[in-house]
């Protein structure tokens, strides 16, 4: 559970609340919070998945439900170009390209509820 | 006339506005229902209420918005009445009438008012009968979508879509160019759809440096209307506010008179009963009529905090047809009241939504400091509902006093679980803008479009952080820490 805990730093008396809440240590003191992984195997998992994500992977940047998706296969598409649009929490989001490129495959359809990090829509990636 | 009595009120919402009437209930001795979904039972209303019934699953469609399974629940356990609280079916006048052919009070305006004032269209017919000015616009029935970007045409951009049955900033989009008016608009029917189960939208002038400017009124048992002052409401985000003040840092008291009166004329007109918001814009010191929303609205603590009045009380007082206040003595505002509207969303991510089990919670009461909150620890944030979780209101002698006092309650409140967008808030409101009150409805896209950036650490709470995860960490061990999120790189196409 919460904690309240005083901390001795350099003979200076310092002190915040901290609590570990499925995986994550959460931190309050002087009127911040912070969020850091609490283990560090989860962490060296979740840097993975992150080093492997790059533009041409449209992610769903929150849980919710995908209501509109603009491409399909083959689709050329380019900077800006609306990909799929999701709803959470009754608000619309537009996914958009960031890339100039044509469409990989499409891996969700209409209505579908997705996870956070899914991968959406897949363009593809260019060779630099 | 017979007096009507509630002795047992059903509640058709959730969070923090249902433990709010709970909470009213509880003073005037009335026994209370809660009409909950699947995934509401871990919610302080749920623990609160006297008796619960669920009405079905998480999707707003078979629970909070089915009109039906709300009347269902409330007459399965011998409620006499219904309150709405806002959003959902409050405004659904459909509902108001259904409750009282089932028997059941509508705590609320009668189906009538809500149909021809809560209407968007309807609304501004009577106000232009009335000579209160409007917004230029389209209000038409021809919703097919060639139509709609015709008449988005004619109006000139900037024109913004709105859904006639909306609020809430749903179903809401502006148009800065005309090649993207279709998939805006489509984009609106299919929010407005979705959020009120009607896809009809209207469109209107966007005003790009007017103030958002709303009274509150009230009309009690005996028909006599009266405002109660207006709220200042500027600070929004996709036209869902973010922060509201009482009084206006902006209105003379000329204005305040002018729309004052407008406003009382305007719900006058229909014999209204209960509490009600005008909204307007103002732009260079000329106002426009925007919308009426025939029930209580999220910011109503403010107003409550500057006149020392209760109107949920009121409210159920005046459905039960007992005065509220007497005649002869006038409400008389005084000092300077803000909220604050926390959302469980990550203000470094660009406001993605976020969910989950909450942790720790705490709020720094003190005097004049105000806190309505639907969840505690242990309690759970879902991706189905509004991301609002809590409002903080403060009241001070003074704006200035006000804000301060705003900025130390937004430092000293703790939020474990879900990101929350308190770190945004402390930014708004510190902002030369917001502190002068010069602030238009463009204010929060003008400065807060972009993330925030992430924010800088000490070595004193990195060193904290460090020991914190020995001490409650079972596992310990030495790590480098990485304080950032790991999924930001998801957002960025937004």
């Amino acid at each position: 559970m919460s904690q309240k805990l005083m901390i001795e730093i350099n003979g200076k008396k310092v002190e915040g609340f901290a609590q570990i809440i499925q995986g994550k240590l959460w931190v309050h003191r002087c009127g911040q919070t912070i969020t850091t992984e609490a283990s560090s195997k989860g962490g060296r998992q979740r840097r993975a998945v992150e080093g492997k994500s790059s533009k041409h992977l449209i992610h769903a940047p929150m849980p919710g439900k995908v209501t509109k998706i603009y491409v399909e296969p083959n689709q050329a598409v380019s900077v800006g170009h609306a990909i799929v649009v999701m709803e959470a929490m009754k608000m619309e989001y537009t996914l958009k390209c960031e890339l100039d490129t044509t469409v990989e495959k499409v891996q969700v359809k209409v209505g579908d509820q997705v996870q956070l990090g899914q991968i959406l829509v897949k363009l593809k990636e260019l060779s630099e | 006339m017979k007096n009507k009595v509630i002795k047992t009120l059903a509640i058709a919402n959730r969070g923090e506005v249902a433990v709010r009437i709970i909470r009213a209930c509880q003073e005037l001795g009335i026994k209370t229902v809660l009409l909950h979904s699947e995934a509401d039972i871990k919610t302080r209303a749920y623990r609160m209420a006297d008796v619960t019934v669920c009405i079905g699953p998480a999707p707003t469609s078979e629970s909070y918005l089915s009109i039906n399974r709300n009347i269902q629940g409330a007459l399965s356990v011998g409620a006499d009445a219904i309150h709405p609280g806002f959003g959902f079916l409050s405004e659904n006048a459909d509902f108001a009438e259904a409750c009282e052919a089932a028997g059941l009070i509508f705590v609320g305006p009668t189906a009538h008012s809500i149909r021809t004032l809560g209407d968007k269209v309807q609304s501004k017919t009577i106000a232009k009968k009335l000579g209160i000015p409007l917004v230029p616009g389209y209000e038409g029935d021809n919703q097919t979508v060639d139509h709609l970007v015709g008449e988005a045409a004619k109006i000139g951009v900037p024109v913004i879509v709105k859904a006639a049955a909306g609020g809430g900033g749903r179903g809401m989009k502006v148009i800065h160019q005309l090649a993207e008016a279709k998939d805006l608009i489509e984009s609106a029917q299919r929010e407005a759809l979705a959020a009120f189960g009607s896809s009809k939208v209207f469109l209107e002038k966007y005003l790009n440096r007017a103030k958002h400017i709303e009274f509150q009124i009230f009309a009690d048992c005996g028909g006599r209307v009266q405002h109660l002052f207006e709220r200042e409401c500027s600070v929004q985000r996709r036209h869902q506010k973010i922060i509201e003040e009482a009084p206006s840092p902006s209105l003379t008291q000329e204005l305040r008179q002018q729309m004052g009166a407008a406003s009382v004329s305007l719900v006058s007109h229909v014999g209204y009963r209960g509490a009600g918001t005008v909204e307007f814009l103002l732009q260079d010191n000329q106002f426009f009529f925007m919308e009426m929303n025939t029930r209580l609205q999220v910011e109503h603590p403010v107003t409550e905090m500057i006149l020392g009045i209760d109107l949920v009380k009121a409210q159920l007082l005046t459905a039960q047809d007992q005065m509220v206040w007497s005649r002869g003595n006038e409400l008389k505002p005084r000092g300077h009241s803000i909220e604050c509207r926390l959302y469980a969303e990550n203000p470094f991510m660009g406001g993605v939504p976020s969910t989950g089990p909450l942790g720790m919670i705490q709020w720094p009461e003190a005097f004049g400091r105000r806190f309505e909150y639907g969840f505690d620890e242990g309690d759970e944030i879902t991706p189905f509902y509004d991301p609002m979780i809590a409002k903080l209101i403060v009241w001070d002698e003074s704006r200035e006093l006000a804000i301060k006092k705003m900025l130390k309650v937004l430092e000293e409140s703790v939020v474990f679980g879900v990101h929350t967008n308190i770190p945004l808030l402390e930014k708004i409101i510190s902002h030369p803008e917001f502190v002068d009150g010069s602030m238009t409805t463009r204010f929060f896209d003008k400065h807060f479009s972009q993330s925030l950036p992430e924010p800088e650490i000490s070595a004193e709470t990195k060193e904290f952080i460090d020991q914190a995860l020995k001490r409650l960490s079972a596992s310990g061990g030495d790590q480098g820490l990485v304080v950032s999120n790991p999924w930001t790189g998801f957002w960025r196409n937004i």
